[in-house]
């Protein structure tokens, strides 16, 4: 197929640029600051356009134009959930992160708290979410290629492990940053000819497109149904997950410390938000296209759950080379997601356990890079492993578990920790450790697992006093999250942590007072 | 145990005051970007044949407000990182 020949070759050219750009990256990445936040030195502009290609997954673009094609508006259900989160980090977290902490989040939870428990906890919250994320990423990954490219699963799931362990060993953040841009700028632009090449057979007037959808398989495509999200309060559930889970989405976040200061932070949020808004408009708009121009039934027969929409739709509208291009922007963007979420998991495992909690603060700078070439191994190892051993299973559920447990575990620790002076560490351990057994709990118990994995049929579970039928968990399980937290802060006295807040405040606002300063706060780790 | 606060031992009202301010703007943003969000979820879960109204040919309620919350989330970080700019900055450069 001459398509697939094409596709290859761009994909090729992505390789070797990327490939390119992590050795140039690998010779500038020296210290720990280099390989976690690259050095601080990346521009708002750069960053903003690097969270975007860090959080816009394939899921964004195949996925959801997906389901616009056989579900019409209900697509955008999860376009927006992506995106209201971000305001919610610009305002309350990202300006504080950047202040406070060095590295990851946990930096800011455990700041004024004990070191070790909070650090621990906040890594066990960390990794649940990472560890989801990354296997539904890789199953996807392996099965989406085998679809776009015809290699084999196995081979799949090798390629992306091996080359994502690449950028991540080598280039660090530096390379996973420019990763990220080269396959946003890809996945926008890409976007964006789609949208634009959909709108030319409609006079250019998004109401055409949508009214000749309506003509075609009735007016149910433009209003609300009940097919992708069943369940009144499962709505507004999946709403709180899908928009404090990004607020607290670990991988996003660290890209907060790669920029220069606080103010620079602030900016690239701004960016992010106005690029991931416009591309969700336009996979709006190519989910539609591919509706009428493709056909739903088409794309349905296509097979992979109508992840091809957006794939068949460049085809129909721009031929084999835009349908090769499009398959290839799909396969970056694959990488520059797992990529991410590794360097992330990787930075939680050096220094927020191995730095922090089992060498207590004092690691030489050679030791903390050489743990985290050994976790970055580790994490994509394991990561090739679950990728293969999760082969044909259903693990859609475990991406909006990952959105659950950072929602749940992460956003009420890193909210409270920054704004209320009474916070105490054992409020923030249980509240991170209640926020991500009980997503697990609840959604094990939920027809997500019983009846869609388990197999077992509604009726037989329905009447069980354990049943849940909540297939997200968001609604329960961060509520009750924050009342543990609050609770706990009300019960216990912790002396230091309620003196430090008011340096923290200032810190908050006037970043750290030397510039290479410790953002662990070794004078209080001793309490 | 001594918690060391760099150069200035008291609290710093100006830097409190600061704080609070940029807190509450925080909090407002904050719950008008929730109450945005959570009145379109709530019409999406409660009341669909309201929010599957159709206006005209080609528009049906939900297509006009999807992205009017979309587009408000954009305004309203706008919003704020003008006025961090402006006065929030200016604030933090009186207190250097």
């Amino acid at each position: 197929m001459g398509s697939s020949t094409l596709s290859i070759g761009f994909f090729f050219a992505f390789m070797a640029l990327t490939l390119a750009i992590t050795y140039w990256a690998a010779r500038r990445t020296r210290t720990t600051e280099h390989f976690f936040a690259a050095g601080g030195q990346v521009t708002p502009w750069q960053n903003g356009w690097a969270l975007a290609g860090d959080f816009l997954s394939a899921a964004a673009l195949l996925g959801i134009a997906g389901i616009v094609t056989s579900s019409g508006f209900d697509g955008m259900i999860y376009s927006i959930g992506w995106l209201v989160g971000w305001p919610i980090i610009l305002f309350l977290i990202v300006e504080p992160l950047r202040n406070v902490g060095r590295f990851t989040f946990a930096d800011v939870v455990a700041y004024r708290l004990r070191q070790r428990p909070v650090r621990l906890a906040g890594a066990v919250g960390t990794l649940a979410v990472i560890l989801f994320y990354l296997i539904a990423q890789m199953v996807a990954t392996g099965s989406l290629i085998k679809l776009l490219f015809g290699l084999p699963y196995t081979w799949s799931v090798v390629v992306v492990g091996s080359v994502m362990l690449v950028y991540v060993l080598f280039g660090g953040m530096l390379a996973t940053t420019w990763v990220q841009v080269v396959k946003a700028a890809l996945l926008m632009g890409g976007g964006i000819l789609l949208a634009v090449l959909v709108l030319t057979h409609f006079d250019m007037n998004p109401l055409k497109l949508f009214a000749a959808a309506s003509e075609k398989y009735g007016t149910k495509v433009l209003q609300p149904g009940s097919k992708v999200v069943s369940g009144q309060w499962d709505a507004i559930s999946l709403g709180l997950g899908l928009m404090f889970g990004t607020a607290a989405m670990p991988h996003v976040l660290m890209r907060a410390y790669t920029v220069k200061d606080a103010k620079a932070a602030r900016l690239s949020i701004l960016y992010a938000t106005g690029l991931i808004g416009v591309f969700h408009l336009m996979v709006f708009i190519i989910g539609f296209g591919a509706m009428v121009l493709v056909g739903a039934d088409a794309v349905a027969k296509a097979g992979g759950g109508g992840n091809m929409a957006a794939p068949l739709l460049a085809l129909a509208v721009g031929g084999n080379a835009f349908f090769g291009f499009i398959c290839a922007v799909a396969f970056a963007t694959m990488l520059a997601v797992v990529a991410g979420l590794t360097l992330s998991g990787v930075a939680t495992l050096c220094h927020d356990v191995w730095t922090n909690v089992i060498r207590n603060g004092s690691a030489s700078e050679a030791e903390q890079l050489k743990v985290a070439r050994v976790a970055t191994v580790m994490i994509s190892i394991f990561a090739i492993f679950l990728g293969i051993a999760f082969e044909g299973q259903n693990v859609a559920f475990m991406a909006g578990l990952a959105f659950s447990i950072a929602c749940a575990a992460n956003f009420p620790s890193l909210v409270l920790a920054i704004t209320w002076r009474r916070f105490t560490t054992p409020a923030a351990v249980a509240s991170i450790l209640v926020g991500t057994l009980s997503s697990l709990v609840l959604i094990y118990l939920s027809p997500t697992i019983q009846v869609d994995i388990l197999g077992k049929p509604p009726a037989a579970i329905e009447h069980q006093w354990w049943f849940v039928s909540l297939r997200n968990p968001a609604i329960v399980s961060m509520p009750l999250s924050f009342a543990v937290a609050i609770l706990l802060s009300l019960v216990t006295q912790e002396k230091n942590a309620n003196l430090a807040f008011d340096e923290m405040q200032r810190r908050i606002l006037l970043g750290p007072v030397q510039p290479n300063t410790s953002a662990q706060g070794h004078a209080k780790s001793a309490a | 145990m001594n918690v060391v606060i760099p150069g200035n031992t008291d609290p710093a009202p100006s830097v409190s005051a600061l704080a609070r301010k940029r807190l509450i703007v925080a909090l407002v943003l904050s719950a008008a970007m929730i109450v945005i969000y959570f009145s379109f979820m709530g019409l999406f879960a409660f009341d669909k044949p309201l929010l599957g109204t159709i206006l005209m040919p080609g528009l049906s309620l939900c297509i006009v407000l999807g992205p009017l919350v979309i587009i408000s989330s954009f305004a309203l970080c706008l919003v704020y990182v003008l006025w961090a700019n402006r006065v929030f900055d200016a604030g933090i450069r009186n207190l250097r």
